[in-house]
Formats: C-alpha cells, structure tokens, sequence
C-alpha cells in the first residue's frame, strides 16, 4: 500500500467540504446564526426582565430548561458512552461513525449548561457555587461533575484529532487561507507520526477512554440524584439513576442516528456511511427502547401499585392532563423501534432515521413528564395560587431559547464538520481493511468509488 | 375477558333488580345468573361510647359478593308493643348502612335491661324486602392504665347497665387486645374477663411512634348479651424508633461527612491525574516533533 497515495486520494475525497462551502450550506450557516442570535435576543429579556417572562412560577422552578439540560447531557452521555466502547473495538465499521459520535459528545455538552444557567434566578451568584461549595450538596457534585467531564471530553475529542491535524497541515495543495493551515500546524503539535508520538497517542486515547466511560456514568448518575435524593413525588426513586442512564443512551443513539442521516445526505457520503451503519445502530436501538420501556413499566407500576397518595395524584395527572404525551412518550417511542426492526421490509435506512426521530422528541418529552408533572402536584401546595401559577405553559421567551440552543448545536456541529474531515483520515488509513490495493478505501467491505 | 363479562352481567342484574328496570337484559336471564341475598346486622358501642348500627347487604354469585349500592335501611327501637323508627341509612358502594347514634341517646329497653333493634329493607321491584334483629345490653368498658418498674398494666373493668342505670359487674366474657399499626390493628393478647375484672400485662417490646405512643383497643366481639364494645386509650409503652447515635445528618450540617469528602477527592483525583497524563503525552509529542524538525 502506498501511504502518501492513500493520504492524497482521501484529502482530495474530502477537500471540497473543507475548502468550499456551497449556497445552500451558506444559508444553513446564516440560518442557524439567525436562530442563535435570536436566542440570544430572548436571554437578553429574560436576564433584563427576570424569569417572569418565562412560565416558570412558585411551583414549576424547572420548565424547559431543565427539561432540556437534562435531555441534552443524556444525549452527551451516550456519546460518550459509545465513542469510548468504539475505541475498544478494532472495526472499520466505526471509523465513519466514530468522529460523528465524539462531536455529539462535546458539543452536548458545551450546550447542556446553559439551559441550567437559565434556570437560575440569580446567575450573578453563580460563582458561589465554587467559592462555596457544600460537599453534602447534589448540586455541587453536579457541577464538579460536569465540569470535570466537560474537560474529559475536550482533551479526548482533541486526542482523536491531533492525527488528522498533522495530515491536515502537511498538505499544501489544500486551498485554505494562511490562518486556518497556521491553526493546523498549532494544533498538530509537531505530530508525525512516527512509532513513538503514534504509542504515545495510542496511550493516552486508551486512558482518557476508560475515563471517560467512567465519567458518563457517574455524571448522569449525579445528574439522577439531584432528583431521586429529593421526597418529591414521581422523583424519590431508587431505579432513576440506571433509568436516567438507559434513557439517555436511548436518546443518544437515536440523535447519533439522526446526525449520520444528515451527514451523509449533506457531504454526500453514501460510500463512507453505508446501510450496515443504521441496522446496526438500529438494533442498538431497539435493544435500548425495550430497556427504556422496561424501566419505564418499573418505575410507574410501582408507584401505582403501593398507592400512595401524592403518587396517585402524579399518576392521575398522567393520565389525564398529559394523557397524549404519556401514550407517545411511553408507548409510541418503544413500540416504533422494535416494529421498524423487526421486519425486515421496514428496516430501511429512512425509516430507521425516522424512527430516531421519533425517540428523540419520545425521550425529550419523557424527560418533561418527569420533571414539569412532579413539580405541579407538590408534597405542600402554596394557597391561594392562582392556576397560572401552579400549572405550567412555556412562553414564547422559552420556545426561542429552546430552538436557539438546537440551532447552536448544529451551528457548532457544522463548524466541526467543515474544520476536520468528519471521517477521521488516520484511522482509514490505519486500517488495512479500509484500504483496498490501490490505495482507495473501503468501508465494511463495500470499496469506494474513485473520488477524482 | 370470561370473568369481566360474567362481572358486568351481575352488576347488571343487580342494577336492574333495584330498579326495577322492565328490560333487564334477556341474555343475562338467560345465563341462569342466580344471587343468594345475604343481610347481616350488627351493633358496636364505640369507644365514645356512641353506638353503630350496622347492616351488611349483599348478593353472592360463583363465591364472588356483590354489593347492594343505594338500598335505604330503617332502624326500629322496639318492644313488645311499639315501634320506634331510630334513623335510616343507605349503603354504600360496599353495601354498608351505618346508623350511628350519640352516647346520650335514649333507647326503649326491655324488662331485661335489652335493647331490641330491627332493621330493615322494604323491598324495591324485583328485590325482596329483608330484616334482621338483634337485642344487646348496654355495656361500658373503663381501662385503668398502671405503670410500674415491674411492668405495665390495664385493668379493664366491664360493667352493664341495667333499667335504672346502674352499673354491674359483668360475669363472664371474652376480652382482646390491640394496638393501632399503620395499616391495620395489631393483636397483642385475648383472655377470660371474670366478675366484670381482668388485669392485662402489657408487653415492653412493641414499637411505637417516634414518642414511643401506642393507640390500645379492648374489644369484646360478637357477644350473645352485648355485641361489640370498644375501649381505647393511649399509651406512652412503645419502645420507639432506635436511632444510632445523637448525631442527625441534615443537608445544612458544618461539614460533609468524611467518606464522602474521601472519596470525592479520590475521584477527581484519578481524573486528573488522567487528564494531566494525557497532557504529558501531548507535551512529549510536541518535543519529539520539535527535535524531527530540526533534524531534517
């Protein structure tokens, strides 16, 4: 195999996403720039304001704030989960995936926090949470956690790339300005590849891999705890932290699901993300949403069962002002999984993208009906609340914030994709089943047409 | 789905018969449904002394009982020569009536010191009437509660009253002990009650609430003379929770207990140590990468 032909033949695979951006990939970037400073507009409200421009009162301190902070680092979580078991696994079949997955991971969790920053009342004290911490405090094992996990992330995402950036910046026929190929000569690190910098690499991913499998857990862990340790109704449970962890796998996958579909519809890369990619993630997912609605059946059927009162009044709000959410996030989002999977003629790569689709918004709203249902029928009602106040809607300040943050996470996620080729380069080269005689690679065994 | 339809099919029936509905359903009939009516009443006197008339009135089909809902019973005081209607009530959803009537409340008793009591169904469409007496002697229990380094007691005296309210010493009953539990009534202990007196040792080792308090009940149950009495009375005997030490753990408590300040530091310890590795191996792939480049 000729190494220097393999690297040209992939640069020049992947050079036009990294050179140019077409019209429609403009509009996309200005689109979601709009979305992002639009979401921007809307905390400005709301820090200038306070929350009373959101539909947060007395009773529902967490609407879709903390909905969506905890929806968004489960989805880091199973990323995280995900790209360190592929690291253990010597397939070409993870090299498509696996960068996809790690961008997922990081940029999860750089935009999970901010929906709990705007949770806060007084985000000026936020500082306090460092300057004094209370050990016995969830939340604070919340924010070390996070923050620790955060950094585990970044370095190991780094890890992965550091490779790429020295292919990256050894290639001058690679049309990009002067800054960018600086940028990449920065971040090599003097990277060569020699047999030495590549173990000491190797060395390096392994550990941070262990850790950070390590670092999911007990982050989403903590993240449980925060409200299973509480006497709340429909929260003290002592299953949360493994539901928590299977529900955020669940929505991970899907999302990770998801993103390939769009990946390679929009670089075009049907050679390189191929069917075997969905039906195996497929089947992980269909695995996941049995699981998902074991835990689900669990946790309900015990509530019911035991009969407790302030129990029986969460149940009954269930299952009659959130009747609707509860059957789509309960029944629809496991039952669709294991229909699409098991018929063979179902298991198309759109319908598996769609059924993705379908647990992403399922999960998220599973996510609601535990936070938003449990904080309307508390253990001591305020009196003479108006209902307003006791029930939850969000406004219009929330809805915008809500999609300003999805339109930051793909905003970033682009950015990723148009910074380093989103199929890490070194590793198809590294491994010789990716590469055919000539230098071509190929992927699960399909070879790859010529790029030229 | 068999049991289901063969439940509705009762109820149906049941509906029907009290209501008189003249197009009770044909298929139903037809499925031989048979009920056999139970109507039971019994009197309790209450620990305040007021005293419950109750009646219990439902069908039995297949062993499965089916509650009489809505059905009005008439109470009657009665002698020889007269009746007195003291109340009605309508049963419940269980097929309950419960009449209860204040402690003062004045009853028409016999030469024997008995109160007779009758109630009573009249009857509605296809449901036959029903009744059912009974005749009791008034009875107080009073509980005399004795502490002592030997151990506690509860005397229980038993007294009736005859005609002109007088109390006596009752000869000879049944007597059993109980304290409240969460759920239900926890039996503790039965005996003979002789000459209207028993002396009951109660035992040291039955938890209480978080004061130790226990809620006691003395019955004397379906008695041929006297029903069900009740008696009650607090107690401070329960052994109360055992906590393990003074200390309380609380969120807002000085300092974090020390396993938990131990392991989180050993924890993020590990992680950064991993991280400052990782961070290492970069450094010492950029010094290498240095020396390459002025090597060649």
């Amino acid at each position: 195999m000729n190494s220097d032909y393999s690297r040209t033949e992939i640069l020049k695979r992947f050079a036009p996403i990294l050179e140019k951006t077409s019209t429609m990939g403009w509009i996309w970037i200005i689109a979601l720039i709009y979305l992002v400073g639009m979401g921007v507009y809307a905390a400005y409200i709301q820090f200038t304001e306070g929350q009373v421009v959101t539909g947060m009162r007395d009773h529902v301190v967490w609407g879709f704030y903390g909905v969506n902070f905890l929806y968004i680092l489960g989805v880091s979580y199973a990323g995280a989960f995900a790209s360190a078991i592929l690291h253990f696994i010597r397939t070409p079949w993870k090299i498509p995936v696996i960068r996809i997955i790690e961008s997922i991971t990081v940029l999860s969790l750089c935009v999970g926090p901010f929906f709990i920053f705007l949770c806060m009342g007084r985000l000026d004290r936020l500082h306090y949470l460092f300057l004094y911490p209370r050990i016995q405090s969830p939340i604070t094992w919340d924010v070390i956690a996070i923050t620790t996990d955060l950094i585990v992330c970044i370095v190991y995402l780094y890890l992965t790339f550091v490779p790429d950036f020295a292919i990256l910046r050894d290639h001058d026929e690679l049309k990009l300005p002067k800054w960018r190929k600086n940028l990449y000569r920065w971040l090599a690190i003097g990277y060569r590849d020699t047999p030495t910098q590549r173990k000491r690499l190797y060395r390096a991913t392994r550990a941070m891999s262990t850790m950070i499998i390590m670092m999911a857990i007990a982050v989403y862990t903590v993240l449980a705890w925060i409200f299973s340790l509480t006497l709340q109704p429909g929260w003290n449970s002592s299953i949360f932290a493994i539901y928590f962890i299977v529900a955020g796998v669940y929505a991970g996958i899907a999302v990770i699901i998801v993103s390939l579909y769009v990946v390679r519809e929009s670089f075009h890369l049907e050679d390189y993300i191929v069917r075997r990619h969905f039906s195996v993630s497929g089947f992980v997912m269909m695995i996941i949403a049995v699981l998902f609605g074991y835990f689900t059946f669990s946790e309900y059927f015990s509530r019911w069962y035991s009969n407790k009162e302030h129990d029986i009044l969460l149940l009954n709000s269930l299952f009659d002002r959130y009747f609707w959410h509860f059957i789509f996030a309960n029944y629809l989002t496991v039952i669709l999984p294991i229909v699409v999977m098991t018929f063979k003629r179902f298991r198309t790569i759109k319908n598996i993208s769609f059924t993705a689709l379908v647990a992403i918004i399922g999960v998220w709203i599973n996510r609601y009906l535990i936070v938003v249902p449990t904080l309307e029928n508390p253990y001591l009602p305020i009196q003479d609340t108006r209902l307003e106040y006791v029930f939850y809607s969000p406004t219009w300040v929330e809805w915008l914030l809500i999609v300003a943050g999805i339109a930051g996470f793909c905003l970033l996620f682009t950015v990723i994709a148009k910074f380093v080729p989103i199929i890490p380069m070194q590793e198809v080269l590294d491994e010789p089943e990716t590469v055919n005689d000539t230098g071509e690679p190929k992927i699960s065994g399909i070879e790859i047409k010529s790029y030229t | 789905m068999r049991n289901s339809l063969y439940k509705s099919i009762k109820y149906l029936v049941l509906v029907g018969l009290f209501f008189n509905l003249e197009t009770l359903p044909l298929s139903a009939q037809d499925d031989d449904v048979s009920l056999d009516m139970e109507f039971r009443f019994k009197t309790y006197k209450n620990a305040d002394k007021t005293r419950s008339f109750i009646v219990e009135f439902y069908g039995t089909m297949e062993k499965e009982r089916v509650p009489v809902y809505d059905a009005e019973i008439r109470f009657f005081n009665s002698t020889e020569d007269e009746e007195v209607l003291i109340g009605t009530a309508n049963t419940t959803q269980e097929g309950i009536s419960n009449l209860t009537l204040p402690a003062d409340y004045s009853y028409i008793k016999d030469e024997e010191g008995y109160i007779n009591v009758t109630a009573r169904f009249e009857g509605s469409g296809d449901l036959d009437s029903f009744e059912e007496s009974l005749a009791v002697r008034d009875l107080n229990l009073t509980l005399e509660l004795n502490e002592s380094e030997d151990g506690n007691t509860i005397t229980v005296y038993a007294n009736m009253i005859d005609n002109l309210g007088e109390e006596i010493p009752i000869e000879e009953s049944d007597i059993y002990f109980y304290v409240q539990g969460m759920v239900s009534r926890l039996p503790i202990g039965d005996d003979w009650l002789e000459e209207g007196e028993y002396i009951f040792d109660f035992p040291n080792d039955i938890p209480g609430d978080k004061n130790g308090t226990l809620l006691v009940y003395v019955e004397i149950e379906d008695n041929d003379d006297f029903g069900n009495v009740t008696q009650t009375a607090t107690v401070n005997w329960g052994t109360g929770p055992r906590l393990e030490s003074g200390k309380v753990r609380m969120l807002w408590s000085d300092f974090g207990p020390i396993w938990m300040i131990v392991l989180m530091s050993t924890l993020l310890i590990a992680v950064w140590a991993n991280i400052i590795h990782s961070i290492y191996n970069l450094v010492r792939i950029n010094q290498e990468g240095k020396e390459l480049k002025e090597t060649t």
